[in-house]
């Protein structure tokens, strides 16, 4: 891994430079602030250590400025510091940096923190592998790689809304749900992999059986990701996506499938991420269909709210409107700039 | 963090000079390479301490406290514990204190290089 440091005292870069080296880190360096964004733009860098009081741009403003310009990858972003009163930290914190060293550093402190910081750079490779595999089953049906972005903005919006809604009820929310909700709701359609080609890319409607056919998807991810359950049960991450891979067809007056489960039957996860996936197929173009405006859209949810949606989810859909509409016109299939895999629409042969 | 609470309080005797082992434990235990970065600080510092006495002339705070916190961090990265205690209060007094108490802050830093070289000499 590349590490680089940020401090104007090249002394300062030197004994940092043999601590991280020592410990079989790739080193480069940088004597401010606007060297070390033009060394991050060029370079792939992972891992930053910085000075906090420097001339020119601080280590504070350094990471505010590299937080704002929105890397691919995540960068961490570690600051060496004298200052260790609260406020300052909390200021820091808010900056975008991840963790603090205070200086002069102890070497066996700079050892652990940097281990922490390779544990946290690791999942969210992880979690850039999940999107990217999401990704891939979803290329079998022609969906763009902004469609799944769209599904997991939409679905933590609503989740933030319902976790507030339901503090204090009887329905039990996990802690980290909205972040939960974010993580798996891209791995709704995965199920679609094991849908042959002939149904899943049938250009016309599909006929009662083939539409059989196409409703197992939900079953075919639910038990591929229960497998994993049965594996890692603790693993709250793996309920969830098998929740949702399962129950996204689901309707609250029992008439959705695979199961017919009705009202809170079905899980909140799965109820929050039917509704993102409806509305991002009446929102988007589709090869049968133009898209319908907002309006529209919003008013087939509304007519949905308890026979289709869940009414509480529709009410947070209801209050986070802009923030849809703001999705929509970001991420939308246009511009899909955010695609890692590369665009295969029209490549599949239909049989 | 406790250490350098710790130390914040201590006064100025009762720092080291030189803190060889803390030192060495920065640089993976490499004496070459701690030799070679003790003779550039040593090259560096009064470089800085020039620069100070020239900001205090024009009565520049903002150039002398920058000075002082580079001489500060670099001095207890290399173990000068007592010579990164003179500079921290010449640092943090830069912004209120009067310019001829700033000239004695900065005497005791030269003091401090002093001493440091002397034992480092050894």
């Amino acid at each position: 891994m590349k590490i680089l440091g940020v401090d104007d005292d090249e002394i300062a870069l030197d004994i940092l430079e043999a601590a991280v080296s020592s410990e079989g880190y790739e080193f480069v360096r940088a004597s401010d602030g606007y060297e070390a964004l033009k060394l991050i733009q060029e370079e792939r860098i992972q891992l930053i250590i910085s000075d906090w009081m420097m001339p020119g741009l601080s280590g504070i403003d350094l990471a505010k400025k590299i937080r704002e310009m929105g890397a691919s990858s995540y960068c961490y972003i570690i600051i060496l510091t004298s200052r260790s009163e609260k406020a300052d930290l909390l200021n820091g914190l808010q900056a975008g940096a991840d963790d603090f060293i205070i200086k002069p550093f102890d070497p066996m402190e700079l050892r652990l923190r940097l281990r922490v910081a390779q544990r946290i750079l690791a999942l969210e490779t992880h979690q850039l592998t999940i999107f990217a595999l999401a990704q891939l089953a979803d290329t079998r049906d022609n969906e763009t790689g902004n469609h799944l972005n769209r599904i997991r903005l939409y679905s933590r919006i609503l989740a933030e809304h319902l976790v507030r809604y339901l503090s204090g009820t009887a329905e039990e929310v996990p802690a980290d749900f909205v972040e939960l909700i974010y993580m798996t709701s891209p791995l709704h359609d995965i199920g679609k992999v094991g849908i042959p080609d002939c149904v899943l890319l049938k250009p016309g409607r599909l006929d009662d059986r083939e539409f059989d056919i196409m409703k197992t998807h939900t079953t075919l991810g639910g038990q591929t990701l229960e497998r994993a359950v049965k594996e890692y049960p603790d693993v709250l991450y793996l309920r969830i996506a098998r929740d949702i891979a399962m129950s996204h067809h689901e309707r609250y007056d029992g008439h959705g499938y695979p199961e017919g489960l009705q009202g809170n039957n079905i899980p909140l996860c799965a109820r929050v991420v039917s509704l993102a996936d409806v509305y991002d197929a009446l929102v988007s173009r589709r090869v049968y269909k133009d898209p319908f405006t907002h309006d529209v859209a919003k008013k087939i949810i509304e007519e949905g709210r308890g026979t289709q949606f869940d009414p509480l989810v529709v009410d947070a859909f209801l209050e986070s409107e802009k923030e849809f509409l703001d999705i929509v016109s970001r991420y939308s299939d246009d511009s899909d700039t955010d695609a890692i895999l590369p665009n295969t629409r029209g490549a599949m042969p239909a049989c | 963090m406790t250490d350098n609470a710790q130390k914040d309080s201590l006064s100025a005797g009762e720092y080291q000079v030189y803190d060889r082992e803390a030192f060495l434990g920065r640089v993976g235990k490499n004496e070459a390479l701690a030799q070679k970065i003790l003779l550039k600080f040593i090259d560096d510092v009064p470089k800085r301490m020039e620069s100070i006495r020239g900001a205090i002339e024009t009565q520049n705070r903002d150039e002398i406290r920058l000075q002082a916190h580079t001489i500060k961090g670099s001095s207890r990265n290399v173990g000068a514990d007592k010579l990164g205690h003179y500079a921290e209060r010449l640092e943090k007094s830069s912004d209120s204190a009067d310019f001829a108490l700033l000239g004695e802050l900065l005497v005791d830093v030269q003091t401090g290089f002093e001493e440091l070289k002397g034992v480092v000499q050894k």
